[in-house]
């Protein structure tokens, strides 16, 4: 199960779609919206993205894990529009005989997210100002980040 | 040379720059990526910094600056990706 939305994520429903009887551990990462970066306070969060690529870049992703991890399940949910302070942005649920699996397989699938879908986000700062996050972009307005 | 028309969807900061979800530009007909990406930044000199380091998606996949574009394809200016 893939999906973007603009609707709050329900992470009790992610992790009751990734439940199987041949699993042993179910991982379940959630990334929140955060308030400080550094010293900089962030009011909300606005994402968007373009959604035939997203989707698309998203099922190849999970294709590539069910080929290198014997995963029984995966569900995936990023929410798009505004999100605000401790709202979850992106959910990855997965599912496996054992917990090695299903922790190697999440972290290595929103690891490659945040690599390769194209998604953004847009800070929404406390001071009023409005700043998209492009990593790597050299610009005084727009200085390199770490990850969130 | 036939010039060739063609539609550049354009994403968060790069929507920003120029203003709009897309721009329309005509190519010869025989353009690559990366006169693509040289036409843009010459009629939006101020996407110029965001560009080198963007990536182009032809119909949803990520094209290197060598690959030949035709009217067809659906092409978009991907900025570094921030989702997560």
């Amino acid at each position: 199960m893939i999906d973007l939305t603009h609707e709050p994520i329900d992470t009790a429903q992610l992790l009751a779609r990734v439940g199987d009887r041949r699993a042993g551990a179910i991982v379940l990462f959630v990334g929140v919206t955060r308030e400080f970066t550094d010293d900089r306070q962030t009011a909300h969060l606005e994402y968007e993205c373009y959604p035939e690529m997203a989707q698309t870049k998203l099922e190849e992703l999970v294709s590539q894990v069910r080929e290198r991890w014997e995963v029984c399940d995966i569900a995936l949910v990023h929410r798009l529009g505004r999100v605000d302070l401790g709202e979850a942005s992106v959910a990855i649920a997965v599912s496996s005989a054992h917990r090695k699996t299903a922790f190697e397989a999440g972290q290595w699938l929103i690891d490659r997210l945040k690599e390769q879908v194209p998604i953004w986000k847009c800070e929404n700062w406390a001071d009023g100002r409005q700043e998209w996050v492009h990593p790597g972009l050299e610009s005084p307005s727009h200085p390199a980040r770490d990850e969130s | 040379m036939d010039p060739m028309h063609v539609s550049v969807k354009c994403f968060a900061l790069a929507r920003q720059l120029v203003g709009a979800e897309k721009i329309d530009l005509e190519l010869g007909d025989d353009a690559t990526v990366l006169i693509l990406k040289q036409t843009l930044a010459g009629q939006y000199p101020q996407m110029e910094p965001l560009l080198n380091s963007s990536m182009i998606a032809v119909d949803g996949q990520y094209v290197s600056d060598a690959f030949r574009l035709s009217p067809s394809h659906e092409i978009a200016c991907i900025p570094p990706v921030s989702g997560g």
